[in-house]
């Protein structure tokens, strides 16, 4: 009882800085904390993939997607922004659903490099559009919210809220425990009559979602990118670093792990001049060695039958 | 009423014919044994039943309806149960959750978690492994994990129970009790195919047998026809009499 009422207070602290957080911080720091609340947005989707055993390098695709879709039908087609991100997440949904589907016999490393493949295509796509994309000039955009930075933190905390809803729905539903069967066996999940093929399909469509609203968030936000920034593997390889270092299959891990990474990250470039990326890299690898289990650690009981 | 039909069934692995031209029928209500040589073809006919792996050629045919193209979980969903040879709990999930996958799962529409816990309970308390529900597989031992193989298919309430070598190494008095287990489970009206090498166990509990060898049915009758036949000796019992006796 103890326990839990200390994590409810967190949790509220946590929360209610989180909204007072842009009126009590300048500029500096608001930007700062719109693209950690954004990283924790990739993190948490990347784990959604992971809950099913899915190692994914397409994260950075359906963050370019999002980016690009929704900044074109923004610009060329006059959309209002909300309804140029729902385009961009009903285009992720098709595409992802089709990605899954081709790739349903693949695990693994196999998995990881279809998936791969895919960003790189989507990123000679736009490369190649530049009549649609801009091609290598890459493309603009008008400021959001007239660049209101407390709106625009306003925005990117309510995309993380939503993706919080969903991770806590799939750690208290049956999808639970479809994951942690098919984390197993696939095979014998399937002979105790769990449609595996859906709840793949299912995690890595969600997971899709959460990228593609990130990368939409992100080309507003920043007003501009072009297809090497907005395709960047660096996006999906940091996304997958601040799951695993935060703790996978959960949903304060990635988030924390978000927040933890981009301090340390940025405190290190501000007070590091020269080669501070090699000594963020060698913390990972010491993060790594040292929290198998990731800040947080899993405890993967079954909460309901506690 | 005849609950299962497998007709003329093939399945090839590069050159390894594991079924060839197999054909069954099972009773509702009966239990039938599978015995033969290792290598026969006995798992991989579960397989084939269960859908985890399709046929070559040939047809299943369940409860009336051809489930031939069905993919695993339906036919779970339709009544088929079954453990592996190999014991395979879901390690991540302690013994109640291993019950609790297929409790959940085990109909077309999965039922909320929270709904399954006393159900859950219930079947654990069935195979006796109540007092180990919030252990995790790594802290079982080999009988109670077989245990747990039985309570898992049990929970997705299944009209067909397909059990692979539940006995294998196991002791004789463990054996006694997955024994008295499998003919409760029988008795309460659920057809039972059982493949077993430990023969006394196939003496007690089937009303037909059916051997196997090079995938194809050596021969099929009660236990004491097929025991006799001089095939089935040469081809299985005559190699293995320490297990036969
Ligand atoms: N997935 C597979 N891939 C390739 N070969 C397989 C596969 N499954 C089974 N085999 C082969 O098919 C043949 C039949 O195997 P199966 O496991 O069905 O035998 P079994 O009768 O169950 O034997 P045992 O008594 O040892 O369990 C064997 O030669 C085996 O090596
Ligand atoms: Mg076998």
């Amino acid at each position: 009882m103890k326990k839990y009422s200390l994590k409810y207070i967190l949790v509220a602290a946590a929360a209610i800085l989180a909204v007072i957080f842009p009126f009590i911080t300048g500029e500096y720091y608001r930007h700062l904390a719109i693209l950690t609340l954004m990283y924790a947005v990739l993190a948490l989707s990347w784990d959604f993939a992971a809950r099913a055993e899915l190692v994914s390098f397409a994260h950075t695709g359906f963050f370019g997607l999002g980016a690009y879709t929704s900044a074109v039908t923004f610009l060329k087609l006059d959309f209002p922004l909300y309804l140029s991100f729902t385009v961009a997440v009903l285009l992720t949904i098709v595409v992802a659903i089709a990605l899954g589907y081709l790739t349903l016999r693949l695990s693994g490393i196999y998995f990881a490099i279809a998936s791969l493949a895919f960003s790189e295509v989507l990123l000679v796509v736009a490369l190649q559009l530049p009549k649609v994309t801009g091609g290598a000039m890459g493309i603009s955009v008008p400021s959001l919210f007239g660049g209101m930075r407390v709106y625009c933190y306003g925005l990117i905390l309510g995309i993380l809220a939503l993706a919080v809803v969903v991770s806590l729905y799939l750690e208290r539903s049956h999808f639970h425990l479809a994951f942690s069967a098919m984390r197993t066996s696939p095979s014998v999940a399937s002979v105790l009559g769990v449609n595996t093929v859906r709840y793949r399909l299912s995690s890595f469509t969600l997971s899709a979602i959460f990228s593609c609203l990130a990368g939409a968030f992100y080309v507003h936000y920043t007003t501009t990118t072009i297809p090497y920034e907005a395709f960047n593997l660096n996006i999906g390889v940091a996304s997958m670093v601040m799951a695993v270092l935060g703790g996978l299959y959960s949903t304060v891990g990635p988030v924390l792990g978000a927040i933890v990474l981009k301090i340390i990250e940025e405190y290190m470039r501000v007070t590091i001049p020269y080669g501070y990326m090699i000594i963020y890299g060698l913390l990972l690898v010491a993060g790594i060695l040292f929290l198998p289990k990731g800040l947080v650690g899993v405890q993967n009981k079954w909460k309901f039958l506690k | 009423m005849e609950i299962l039909k497998i007709e003329n069934a093939r399945k090839n692995f590069g050159g390894v014919k594991a079924v060839d031209g197999l054909s069954f029928s099972v009773q509702e209500g009966e239990i039938l044994g599978i015995i033969g040589p290792n290598g026969a073809g006995k798992s991989t006919v579960f397989n084939l039943l269960c859908g985890l792996i399709p046929v070559d050629a040939g047809r299943i045919v369940f409860l009336g309806e051809d489930i031939t193209l069905l993919a695993p979980h339906k036919r779970c969903h339709m009544g088929i149960g079954r453990t592996f040879q190999i014991c395979q709990p879901f390690k991540e999930l302690t013994v109640l959750g291993n019950v609790a996958v297929a409790a959940v799962f085990g109909h077309s529409k999965p039922v909320h978690p929270g709904k399954v816990k006393k159900y859950s309970e219930e079947v654990l308390a069935k195979v006796n492994l109540s007092s180990k529900k919030d252990l995790y597989p790594a802290q079982l031992t080999t009988p109670d994990l077989k245990l747990l193989e039985i309570a898992r298919a049990l929970a997705t309430r299944p009209r067909l129970l397909l059990l692979d070598e539940m006995m294998a190494g196991l002791l004789p008095g463990e054996c006694d009790k997955i024994l008295d287990l499998i003919k409760g489970i029988n008795r309460e009206g659920i057809t039972v195919i059982l493949v077993e090498h430990v023969m006394r166990v196939v003496r007690e509990l089937c009303q037909r047998v059916i051997v196997m060898n090079y995938g194809q049915k050596l021969c099929e009758g009660c236990y004491e026809d097929v025991t006799g036949d001089e095939r089935v000796i040469e081809a299985y019992l005559g190699q293995e009499e320490t297990v036969a006796q």
